[in-house]
């Protein structure tokens, strides 16, 4: 469960986060609705630990994630955050294979199970068929796919997406559409930072969460 | 190894950027090569003047006059022998003999074979020749770079020297020193005592000058005071005396040394600060990508440690390793004539084997350091920002 607790975020003057109080529950889906600037992407760079709020906590599974030392956050973060880029950060003259080995390295010392993983993960989000490709060859909708395994390939409960659709055409957002509908049903937690329209068409219960001016509109 | 995913990926990692990893490890080997072969050559010198002082005799006499060395009366053998404590005493004859151009010469040492030969140096040279078939006809052991100029002006077996009362002398070359002797011994012609008197023109009672032995160091300066009380006009130079001086050229020759080696240092340290300053923005998105996907500031410092020690020690390895072929190999021209100068006849110096392993380290560390810190500065001011500014 994610509490997010009289949140404030200050970029020199600018309050792009005000007064944010929220609760996210265990295997909810949240979309994060707001134009451009609303404070969408900032809240959610804060939940992942991206950032620290200028004041405020955010609890998750009740770790003060914002006050975790860097190393323990890390380590947090790796086994209950994935987070999936608007621009996906892919390193892109890498295979899908090998950068959703990445997140693995400081964690899992053999590469036959780590690749086992890879794998799995390259199949849940429907892209094993291109794992030994040159990211940079990949469409934008493949590699979205490649960065959702990688954002799953630890299992984490929570999962955040950033923008999902942006750079995505009507087909496939609606794969994206389906593929949220396929890790619901594998018990995440998923936040999506969105103003995409497309969403109202998600064919699973989820909670709109509105931000508009920084403020929390439910 | 093979199946350590950290491995694969440090290698993945190297690999990615075949260029980068090509021009990192090009740009440090050559950097190391040039540090490497001014330290190698510097060594090399050291070692050869050092065995060049230790095989000096611990006296050498020589009668002045008018502040100008003369020859010395042989008879003064018999009287220096009668000091107590000197164990050895060799007369020698040397001279310079300018060859018919006149700009170039060579040092003609005369020995006296018959006696102790206070040089352990050239007791060496002598110690597989035949030495009273030596002494018996006209014959000269010669230096390599000496050798190389007789043979170039033809004479490849023997020499006509011509002495000041224009009397030509036949000298038949009858060996020919290694060049790993030509620091010391390039421009010399080594005949018998008689032999080289003849051809200086030394008045037969004569010697240029004596060297000798003293075998109790504490007795040094009791018997430069007795030789001093013996002639009035004598010039005792000790084996101190001749250190000082080698001291001097190696401090001449250091300081070029010491040029090189700042303007090889100071070429690398602007390569490092240029890559400090210009972290490029793949790399940069890396980072940030590694730190959204749960590494921590360590992990990533440990790794980049990992990968930069890895093309370090290749380079590292590539470096020394050609400037050891350079300069123990190649002789390392253009820089041997950097470091010998303008020599009197074709420089034909051999650098004898040395390899200090302090020397080594000393590279490795001084190459390392600055190495690895250009690359770990700005990975770690990378790593500590936020993921999200680093990827904007």
């Amino acid at each position: 469960m994610i509490k997010i607790k009289n949140l404030y975020k200050k970029f020199k003057d600018f309050e792009a986060l005000k007064s944010i109080n929220l609760e996210i529950n265990d295997n909810e889906v949240v979309i994060l609705k707001g134009v451009s600037g609303s404070g969408k992407s900032t809240l959610l760079s804060l939940i992942a630990g991206f950032d620290k709020p200028t004041s405020g906590v955010i609890l998750i599974d009740n770790e003060p994630i914002s006050k975790l030392p860097d190393l323990h956050l890390s380590r947090f973060r790796f086994k209950n955050i994935g987070f999936v880029f608007q621009n996906f950060n892919l390193i892109k003259n890498l295979t899908p294979l090998d950068n959703i080995l990445a997140p693995l390295i400081p964690y899992e010392k053999s590469l036959q199970k780590a690749q086992k993983k890879a794998l799995n993960a390259l199949k849940v989000a429907n892209i094993e068929h291109k794992a030994k490709e040159i990211v940079a060859n990949l469409s934008g909708g493949e590699q979205q796919r490649v960065a959702i395994a990688r954002a799953i390939i630890n299992s984490p409960k929570y999962l955040l997406f950033d923008e999902p659709t942006a750079n995505l055409d009507k087909n496939n957002s609606l794969l994206f559409l389906d593929l949220v509908k396929k890790l619901k049903n594998l018990n995440k937690t998923i936040i999506i930072a969105t103003h995409d329209p497309i969403f109202d068409k998600l064919e699973v219960e989820f909670k709109t969460i509105k931000l508009e001016d920084g403020r929390v509109y439910e | 190894m093979r199946n350590s995913l950290y491995f694969y990926y440090l290698t993945l990692n190297l690999f990615k950027d075949k260029k980068k990893l090509i021009s990192t490890i090009l740009i440090s080997s050559i950097i190391i090569f040039l540090l490497s072969s001014i330290f190698f050559i510097q060594d090399s010198i050291k070692a050869s003047l050092k065995s060049t002082i230790k095989n000096q005799p611990d006296f050498i006499i020589q009668k002045n006059r008018g502040g100008r060395q003369v020859d010395l009366p042989l008879d003064w053998i018999d009287k220096i022998s009668q000091i107590y404590g000197v164990t050895s005493i060799t007369p020698r004859v040397y001279g310079r003999y300018y060859f018919e151009d006149k700009k170039k010469w060579a040092l003609i040492i005369g020995v006296d074979f018959l006696e102790d030969i206070s040089n352990k140096e050239l007791e060496k040279i002598f110690k597989d020749i035949n030495l009273k078939e030596f002494i018996k006809g006209s014959n000269m052991i010669v230096g390599s770079e000496v050798y190389s100029y007789l043979k170039s002006h033809f004479y490849n077996k023997d020499y006509n020297f011509l002495s000041p009362n224009g009397e030509f002398i036949k000298v038949k070359i009858y060996k020919v020193l290694p060049k790993e002797l030509a620091l010391n011994y390039g421009n010399v012609i080594i005949t018998s005592l008689d032999l080289a008197k003849k051809i200086l023109g030394v008045d037969e009672d004569k010697i240029s000058d004596i060297a000798i032995n003293v075998a109790n160091k504490d007795e040094w300066a009791n018997i430069e005071d007795k030789l001093n009380a013996l002639f009035y006009d004598i010039l005792v130079v000790s084996k101190d005396d001749i250190k000082r001086a080698y001291d001097n050229i190696f401090n001449f020759k250091g300081g070029i040394f010491l040029s090189l080696f700042l303007i090889t240092l100071t070429t690398f340290m602007l390569i490092l600060y240029q890559r400090y300053s210009l972290v490029n923005l793949d790399e940069k998105k890396e980072i940030a990508i590694l730190r959204s996907l749960g590494w921590s500031v360590k992990d990533i410092l440990k790794f980049k440690l990992f990968e930069s020690l890895i093309s370090a020690i290749f380079a590292f390895l590539i470096g020394v390793l050609s400037a050891y072929i350079f300069v123990f190999i190649f002789n390392a021209p253009i820089l041997k004539d950097i470091f010998l100068g303008d020599s009197n006849l074709k420089n034909s110096v051999i650098f004898i084997r040395v390899v200090d392993f302090s020397t080594i380290a000393t590279i490795f560390i001084l190459f390392i350091i600055p190495f690895i810190a250009s690359i770990l500065i700005p990975v770690w001011k990378i790593a500590i920002s936020s993921p999200k500014e680093a990827l904007k």
